[in-house]
């Protein structure tokens, strides 16, 4: 017996609509990415695992339920290293909320910007860049970056963006596999904190975590080999009997990474943002990396090209420079072997929580750690001292070149084999 | 725009069809097929706008030179021939230019050792099969097989979206009558639309996309030059042979299933290939509107078999070869069309020997048949290694661990198990339309009607049917997140 034709698809649609809301009310209770945290029961959903992999999709959520007024903007340096508790920063303004996640591009900086001023009253962004921010690289975001989830300054069609990402999330089957897992989860210690921090002292101590089982040291050392790696591997020649084996996606923003830090710079001057720029208190194994792969050039460029955009504007935008040799980024490695850590960095690239609350001590003009701050530790970049500034850069590296004599050999060492291993020839 | 992206599926397919139908209930007929060829080059500029500029120009051209043709032919001109002649040229000219200008300068610097640089061309989405198209409405013009014809019509006939990028290659005897009918669909099409589409889906995103995994890898890793092993290979082949059979066939039920959601009915592409008893009867099922068109326009007008078995042998090779290199700029598409064209010299060879030693019963031999499905299935798996492979040097790198040149390796249960399933799904299950029943449109000689399975299996106007593709429907859109694209679209 034939059934009606409306009778037909209304049943269709009911099935698709039952199934997809049943998944989508799972998804929501247990919220394995912390969009909505409107349920939050112990044992049940309170560790979620699966935001290890989602930093991205976790923080453009957060932003859109806090509606912070001040933001840090940066890589995982400042994602580990800058507290939005801090006491300075805390009196000025609130809600304030840690947006660096790893690997952040300026291009993904800019989306977040503008997502967490849709989002509500943003009035103060510290931006915290890398020195490899500060090229004319092809602006790029990484593959977990999703537009979607982010306010567009195209208001009239946020909502609906918002809404199709929500429905898009909740109703994947990859959403339903994390949900599972959450309620299956052994409880973990709590590493991200609700101020978007990831908490280090917490996240290295985790059952497994290399910085436990190898040892401070023998962590940092590891780290600086994927840093040579990082900063070698696009100089990798590519040998035509051999090609790829995935054809890289081709790019398709003719705008570089430089082009963003003004498009940051101007979005913030045009909506009356203040913006506070620095660069990031690396340790000094960063910049020796930089000399020994070749990209000593670029670190000098980049302070001058940064310096010369933030004068641009009628009320200059403030530059900090702290990727430089002081008291605090000279800071010598443990012994080789032992378990001793280290007061101010987990590894070259991160540093601790302590040198984070002195980069906003000297931005912010406190002094939350008490003590003094070195003075060595960084300055204010303006076009009438950024030359004398490179000039000491130069002075410092050579002295800090003397001093640390053991422990550059070892990087020389690998800087070689690497290039070797690839065929990368010295320029 | 993808089939399978939600943008199509919740914002362009809701509203092209509430504007379709609105303008429809009307009786805005014209109107209505207006807001289909506005729909469809929105659909085609998503890509690439620029390209809608080809696709105008090139439509524009074909409608003056058709219009040139007519007059010819009314006025009993030899002209006609001329103007054929100009719009095979612009045709085929463009195509030749998009898809082979860089592979024939590359091999030619090659091969010279000159260095001509003309930069990248890039393919315009969909040209191979909308050429196809036009071609066959010129050339009969020419024959006089159509007499006149409505810009309107045949600017849908060229860019209705459900098979403007992938096919099905629709003749225009076809669909052109069906849109001057569009004020008569039957309810019932639309609920056939809904299934089709979801089926094509599910065939998409749960089956041909899981395919991939056990395929791309390594295909990839032997692109890398890594050398696979005995297992490795042939479980890469076999899953391979699943991707491409559910990935391009989900294409054609998703197109048929948006087209009848506009009324309008279009060919089957697909007819369970992997069931082929012999590679004939596979290339009846196999991308049936590429082989009647390559049939119609190419062997036939070579000699076809009217010339002798020598001449039926090269006809066969030159049109498999050229139907190999459709697909493709390169020498593993011309090869896997060489390797086709001669399978069915030597499939029409044994045919002749069977005929001359009077061994027709053979062909009912139970063992025979087994035999013959088994030595064609594996034909069109070792042609698919050269069809997938990136280069010359991956396919017979992985053809050679094929036969186990390369060590036999450890056998992984999951490499095997799910492209075996998937397999054993196009061999035994029946089709999309033998499930619903889709009697394909009147118009072309070959209409291939479903052959009729139990009456449990076939679809219905009812609940149960509703639910069972309603189910499949929404587990397909939650499989949905990672959107991948149609292997199609490339050629």
């Amino acid at each position: 017996m034939q059934e009606s034709f409306k009778k037909h698809i209304l049943v269709f649609v009911l099935t698709v609509a039952v199934i997809l809301l049943a998944s989508a009310t799972v998804n929501i209770v247990v919220d394995p990415f912390g969009m909505y945290r409107l349920v939050e029961l112990e044992g049940f959903n309170d560790s979620k695992p699966a935001i290890y992999n989602r930093v991205r999709l976790l923080k453009a959520y957060e932003v859109r339920r806090i509606k912070p007024q001040s933001i840090v903007l940066g890589t995982s340096r400042v994602h580990l290293g800058m507290r939005p508790s801090h006491e300075g920063w805390a009196s000025q303004y609130d809600p304030r909320y840690n947006l660096g996640f790893d690997g952040a591009t300026t291009k993904e900086m800019y989306a977040y910007l503008v997502h967490a001023h849709k989002a509500g009253n943003l009035e103060h962004v510290i931006l915290g860049l890398d020195s490899y921010h500060l090229t004319n690289a092809p602006a790029t975001a990484k593959p977990d970056f999703d537009s979607t989830l982010l306010y567009t300054q195209q208001d009239w069609i946020n909502p609906f963006r918002m809404a199709a990402a929500d429905f898009k999330i909740l109703t994947s089957i990859s959403t339903l596999q994390a949900s599972l897992n959450t309620v299956l989860a052994e409880p973990e210690p709590r590493w991200l904190a609700p101020d978007g921090q990831r908490l280090g002292n917490v996240f290295f101590y985790r059952p497994g975590e290399n910085y436990v089982e190898c040892g401070p040291r023998c962590y940092f050392d590891e780290i600086d080999k994927l840093e040579v790696r990082y900063k070698l591997e696009w100089k990798i020649p590519v040998d035509e009997n051999k090609p790829l084996r995935v054809a890289p996606e081709p790019n398709t923003d003719p705008m570089t990474s430089m082009d963003y830090i003004r498009k940051i710079m101007a979005y913030c001057v045009n909506n009356d943002i203040k913006l506070v720029i620095f660069l990031t208190p690396s340790h000094a194994h960063q910049l020796e990396l930089d000399g020994l792969t070749g990209n000593w050039w670029s670190v000098e460029n980049g302070k001058r090209e940064i310096v010369k955009l933030a004068a641009e504007y009628d009320k200059s935008i403030p530059v900090y420079d702290f990727t430089r040799y002081s008291s605090i980024t000279t800071e010598a490695l443990p012994p080789e072997g032992t378990q001793e850590e280290m007061r101010y960095y987990w590894d070259s690239s991160h540093f601790k929580q302590p040198v984070g609350d002195m980069v906003l001590d000297v931005i912010l003009g406190t002094n939350s750690a008490g003590g003094a701050i070195p003075g060595d530790f960084g300055i204010r970049m303006r076009p009438d001292n950024v030359e004398t500034a490179i000039s000491r850069l130069n002075e410092t590296r050579q002295s800090y070149q003397n001093h640390a004599v053991s422990e550059l050999e070892k990087l020389e060492v690998w800087v070689d084999n690497f290039m070797e291993k690839h065929g990368i020839k010295d320029e | 725009m993808l089939f399978n992206s939600y943008t199509f599926i919740f914002v362009f397919l809701p509203l092209t069809l509430l504007v379709f139908h609105s303008l429809r209930y009307l009786k805005r007929g014209r109107s209505a097929i207006f807001s289909l060829i506005v729909a469809s080059f929105v659909f085609y500029g998503w890509w690439n706008p620029q390209y809608i500029l080809l696709l105008v120009g090139l439509m524009a051209s074909d409608c003056v030179i058709a219009q040139q043709i007519i007059r010819a032919r009314q006025q009993n001109k030899r002209s006609a021939k001329f103007w054929l002649i100009i719009g095979l040229v612009i045709n085929l000219g463009a195509l030749g230019y998009y898809k082979y200008a860089n592979f024939f300068v590359d091999n030619l610097n090659a091969l010279m050792d000159w260095e001509i640089l003309i930069g990248t061309v890039v393919l315009p989405i969909g040209i191979s099969f909308f050429t196809f198209q036009k071609i066959a409405f010129l050339t009969d013009l020419y024959h006089g097989k159509v007499s006149r014809f409505s810009i309107l019509n045949y600017s849908l006939f060229v860019t209705f979206f459900p098979q403007l990028i992938a096919g099905p290659i629709v003749h225009h005897s076809e669909v052109m009558p069906q849109f001057d009918k569009l004020e008569r669909i039957e309810q019932k099409m639309v609920a056939l639309g809904v299934t089709f589409f979801s089926i094509g889906l599910a065939k998409k995103v749960l089956i041909a996309d899981t395919a991939a995994r056990y395929a791309s890898p390594h295909f990839n890793a032997a692109f890398g030059g890594e050398t696979l092993d005995f297992v490795t290979a042939w479980g890469a082949a076999f899953a391979y042979t699943a991707q491409i059979y559910y990935d391009f066939s989900a294409y054609s039920d998703m197109a048929i299933g948006i087209a009848l959601l506009f009324g309008i009915r279009l060919p089957i592409n697909f007819d369970s290939p992997y069931k082929s008893r012999n590679i004939m009867d596979f290339w009846r099922r196999w991308h049936i509107t590429l082989s009647r068109f390559l049939r119609d326009y190419l062997y036939i007008p070579l000699g076809g078999n009217q010339k002798g078995q020598g001449r039926r042998f090269i006809n066969l090779i030159i049109t498999m070869v050229l139907g190999g290199i459709w697909h493709g700029a390169g020498w593993t598409f011309l090869i896997w069309g060489t390797l086709h064209g001669l399978y069915l010299v030597i499939n029409h060879a044994w045919h002749g020997i069977v005929r001359r030693l009077s061994l027709e019963p053979l062909r009912t031999n139970k063992v025979f048949t087994a035999f013959g499905w088994l030595i064609t299935f594996l034909a069109v798996v070792v042609a698919w290694v050269f069809f997938r492979a990136t280069s010359l040097d991956s396919a017979m790198s992985i053809l050679a661990s094929m036969t186990g040149q390369n060590g036999f390796g450890t056998p992984s249960l999951a490499a095997f198990l799910v492209p075996a399933i998937f397999l054993s799904g196009a061999v035994i299950l029946p089709n999309t339309q033998q499930i619903t029943n889709y009697i394909p449109p009147a118009g072309t000689s070959d209409r291939h009607l479903a052959r009729p399975i139990p009456e449990a299996l076939r679809w219905k106007l009812s609940s149960q049917w509703a639910v069972y593709v309603g189910v499949l429907f929404a587990l397909s859109l939650m499989y949905m997140t990672q959107v991948s694209e149609f292997i199609y679209f490339q050629f």
